[in-house]
């Protein structure tokens, strides 16, 4: 009875793992119909915007155009898609707006499906990252990654109390955490949060002016550091200074810790590192008038609900965000997005650890009247970024605020 | 280790059981016996009692080797065997009980794109290839029984079993250790249609599954890999790789048609359904991709045996077709937590490999069970025909072989010296690979495989020379020794192929 009910099992195995190939239909590509919907008052018609569908995972990209209404998008293969709807539209009035929505990880696996999409003004921000080194330099130096940020507006900003922060997970990954239900889509959570120090109106940055922060703001093409390093950082005008004796404190100005895993203090470890396979990093600033504590208020700390890990993580607001980048392992890692789309759409990438290769934001076709670059910025690190370049200080002829310490 | 001991010791305990067999076993009669052995052949084996069986044994221990950039990619640009083999026949009371234990245990060298699976040509091409040729080590252990009554009125019946179990380490980040095993079932059974004519069933069950656990020992440095999903869609990854489980389970069955008169006429067909699935990761298990696998294949072997010759007339037409599965999968990170969630399957690509053959052979005989000389002709036609759906890529390759070879035994005294010389010819008729997926530029697409294509689209010849000296050993000269050796020199023509040589040797007792 006993070896009838095992071959009773394993006929029944067998049976099912073949019925279930047998059940696979052979694939065909899906029509899906598009319907975009402004958010904008006083945009009423999405059509002439760009819709691009991609699919990372298979390097499949189709763009379209929208009509009126919705749009349908043919020829398309059945998969996960980053939906992006980008462009511009004119107002009634006559205002222009540059308009964006985005779907990330979206399933295409049903032919004549619907998908909708607001698109909302694009928030443009006047500071923006222009080049990011997360990948460090073989053999496993990693002291040299930096983050530099660029005045892309006409405006002077003092960097005064400008905050720095990368998120969580540090690494791409598609076990996403699990955050508290009531925080809706209104938060990006962060790891550690770094501050710009100063009272105000001591950093400012003049349009055209871009400043570095750095792990370690030291010359790493010296002997002691690694010579092959593409690039020297003593010219930083921050450094995020862990107190390492063995890594000393540089001329750079230290940035202002603000928070990790809950506390105030910086932790016992050794280096500023974020990821080498590419991080998730934010600027943002806190909107006059209002405080922001995740030391101190739990309302703005939480940790994974996913995990029984205790780990405290920051909340950001996103209406807190001026710009924010995420970088992956390479063009698949786009299905483990950890950024909000709202924030970015896309993900940049060098695809290697350790390749003396970064990533950096293209440049507009417009320029400054004193000749300095206008960066492009979509809210789409994969279109706005240049990747796999040699990392460089200042690319494009952006300029040195005076105040930094090498003047 | 412990199964080879297990092996052996069935062997050795066999060696008392054969003490009285009558014929002597040399090496030709050993050939001779399995050209006649058409039941055997055909996998049923409630007839192996019509192949007028008899109770015998062999051993044989021996060292192979090849060498020479004449290869598939994913094959070794080097390598050695080192191989242990028995089998035999014996009589259970009135039932006729067949068995053999191999051991093989092999050092490939600089196989390429390959980090998770022993043997990439065994219809599975979801794998991971990783860009650093490395060495493998593999050991595979194969034991099989086959079991006959005898005829019930005119019934038969038998059960034919299989274990085979693989593992293989390969030698370089990205690594991998691979623990692999096919169990399969044969039940059949022989129904007597008439005394010389006589209808066979068979059906087969197998089970099949293989881990690979990857992993860099060098920590530091994040390797470069692919996700293969065919003709070079692949998906592009940075790490130390990942853990692929393929399960899989089979069905199939056989007819078998045997008339005997003034020649022997055996009928057979044979079908084959295979479902196999690729999970990735024991954690949290990931849908990865599956492939479903019919085959059938139909043949048709005329014998006619004289007092002085046998000839041997046979022709097999073979088709398979595998369709390969890919699912669309995604993390479920709400609060419900469910893993990796499967939302849709389709059928990505197609493999198909069509077969026809006609083989003829002439033995010229000494006596009933040993040969003086043989000679064989085949021709083969082959197409493969190799599609990636959407967007369309294929890989197709038609080539027609034909070999021509003879034997001569010659009588040294009381032992006998087997030599031989085959030699073939292969004329590729057409072929081509297009590849019209994204990222044209990986080295999937432009060197694993292009070279593939290139090395199953060659012109080559090949020429084998084998050679066995055996003698009679122990007091009654009954039982046989036997040293064998072989080398095999194939020379492709175009591609920037050059040649491939293959040599072995071994040693061995028939009993």
């Amino acid at each position: 009875m006993k070896y009838s009910i095992i071959a009773l099992v394993i006929l029944c195995s067998a049976c099912s793992r073949i019925d279930n190939a047998r059940e696979a239909e052979e694939i065909r590509p899906y029509s899906i119909t598009v319907k975009a919907n402004s958010v904008v008052p006083e945009i009423t018609s999405t059509a002439g915007l760009k819709v691009v569908f991609e699919n990372f995972a298979e390097g499949f990209r189709l763009e379209r155009t929208l009509g009126t209404g919705a749009t349908a998008i043919d020829s398309l293969i059945p998969g996960i898609y980053s939906i992006n709807i980008s462009g511009r539209a004119q107002a009634p009035g006559g205002d222009v707006y540059y308009l964006n929505g985005a779907k990330i990880n979206y399933a295409v696996t049903a032919n004549a499906g619907t998908v909708e999409i607001d698109v909302d003004g694009l928030k443009v921000s006047p500071l923006v990252f222009t080049e990011i080194f997360f990948a460090g330099t073989t053999p496993f130096y990693f002291r040299n990654q930096f983050y530099e940020v660029y005045n892309n507006s006409d405006q002077t900003i003092y960097l005064d109390g400008l905050c720095f922060a990368n998120l969580t997970p540090t690494t791409a990954t598609t076990n996403l955490p699990l955050w508290p239900a009531e925080d809706g889509a209104d938060y990006a959570y962060a790891e550690r949060i770094w501050k710009v120090p100063g009272n105000g109106t001591e950093y400012p940055l003049l349009p055209g002016e871009s400043f570095v922060m750095s792990q370690f703001a030291a010359n790493h093409q010296l002997p002691q550091y690694n010579p092959a390093s593409p690039v020297d950082c003593s010219s930083s005008e921050f450094e995020f200074n862990m107190d390492n004796p063995n890594f000393p404190d540089q001329p750079a100005v230290d940035m202002q810790h603000v928070f990790y895993n809950g506390n105030a203090s910086k932790g016992t470890l050794p280096q500023y590192l974020t990821s080498v396979f590419g991080g998730a990093y934010v600027i943002f600033r806190v909107p006059p008038g209002e405080t922001y504590d995740p030391v101190n208020n739990p309302a703005l700390k939480t940790r994974n609900l996913a995990s029984t890990s205790t780990t405290q993580y920051a909340k950001i607001p996103i209406r807190y965000v001026l710009d924010a980048v995420e970088a992956g392992n390479n063009q698949n890692s786009i299905n483990a997005k950890r950024v909000p789309s709202v924030l970015d759409a896309g993900m940049t990438y060098v695809g290697a650890t350790y390749n003396s290769q970064g990533v950096a934001r293209k440049v507009s076709d417009i320029t400054n009247p004193d000749g300095t670059p206008v960066f492009i910025d979509t809210n789409n690190s994969t279109d706005d970024f240049e990747r796999g370049v040699v990392p460089q200080f200042r690319r494009h002829g952006s300029k040195m605020p005076a105040w930094n310490h090498t003047n | 280790m412990k199964k080879l001991y297990i092996a052996l010791l069935l062997t050795a305990a066999s060696f008392g059981a054969f003490a009285q067999q009558t014929p002597r076993n040399t090496p030709a009669a050993f050939e001779l016996r399995q050209q006649r052995s058409l039941w055997q052949r055909s996998g049923n084996p409630a007839g192996l009692q019509l192949d007028q069986p008899y109770r015998y044994s062999q051993l044989k221990a021996g060292y192979e080797a090849y060498d020479g950039n004449f290869h598939r990619p994913q094959e070794g640009v080097s390598g050695n065997r080192q191989i242990v083999e028995t089998q035999g026949g014996i009589f259970l009371d009135s039932c006729y009980l067949t068995g053999s234990f191999n051991y093989r245990r092999e050092g490939i060298k600089e196989a390429s794109f390959n980090a998770s699976i022993i043997d990439p040509f065994r219809g599975m091409p979801y794998i991971i290839a990783d860009l650093n040729p490395s060495d493998w080590v593999q050991q595979h252990y194969q034991l099989q029984f086959g079991i006959a009554t005898p005829s019930y009125g005119r019934w038969s019946w038998g059960l034919g079993a299989s274990y085979n179990a693989s593992s293989g380490a390969k030698q370089r980040d990205i690594r991998t250790e691979n623990y692999y095993y096919a169990l399969s079932i044969t039940p059949g059974v022989v129904y007597a249609l008439a005394p010389n004519q006589h209808l066979g069933l068979n059906l087969r069950y197998a089970n099949v599954k293989e881990e690979a656990t990857m992993s860099n020992v060098n920590t530091y440095v994040d390797q470069t890999y692919y996700e293969l999903l065919g003709l070079g869609t692949a998906v592009s990854m940075l790490g130390s790789g990942r853990t692929n489980n393929y399960e899989g389970d089979s069905w199939g069955g056989g007819l078998q048609y045997r008339y005997s008169g003034k020649a022997t006429l055996f009928l057979h067909l044979n079908y084959l359904v295979e479902a196999e699935d690729l999970t990735i990761s024991f954690t949290v298990p990931r849908d990865g991709a599956s492939v479903l696998r019919k085959s059938w294949e139909a043949g048709a072997t005329v014998q006619q045996e004289s007092s002085r010759l046998l000839h041997t007339l046979g022709a097999r037409y073979y088709n398979r077709h595998i369709d390969g599965i890919q699912y669309i999968t995604q993390r479920d990170n709400s609060g419900s937590q469910q893993g990796w969630m499967t939302l849709a399957k389709y059928v990505r690509s197609t493999f198909k490999t069509t077969e026809a053959s006609l083989d003829y052979s002439i033995v010229g005989k000494k006596g009933n069970n040993d040969y003086s000389w043989l000679a064989n002709f085949s021709a083969r036609y082959r197409k493969l025909n190799d599609e990636y759906i959407l967007p369309h890529s294929f890989k197709r390759t038609e080539n027609a072989y034909i070999q021509v070879g003879a034997k001569k035994n010659f009588r040294l005294g009381s032992s006998q010296l087997l030599v031989g010389l085959n030699a073939g010819y292969n004329r590729n008729l057409s072929g081509g690979y297009e590849y019209n997926g994204a990222n044209k530029d990986y080295v999937i697409v432009t060197q694993l495989e292009t070279n593939d294509y290139r090395y199953l689209a060659s012109d080559f010849i090949r020429a084998e020379l084998p050679v066995t000296f055996s003698f009679p050993i122990g007091k009654e000269k009954k039982n046989v020794m036997f040293v064998n050796g072989y080398a095999g020199y194939t020379k492709a023509e175009g591609f920037g192929f050059d040649h491939r040589v293959t040599y072995g040797a071994a040693v061995g007792a028939n009993f």
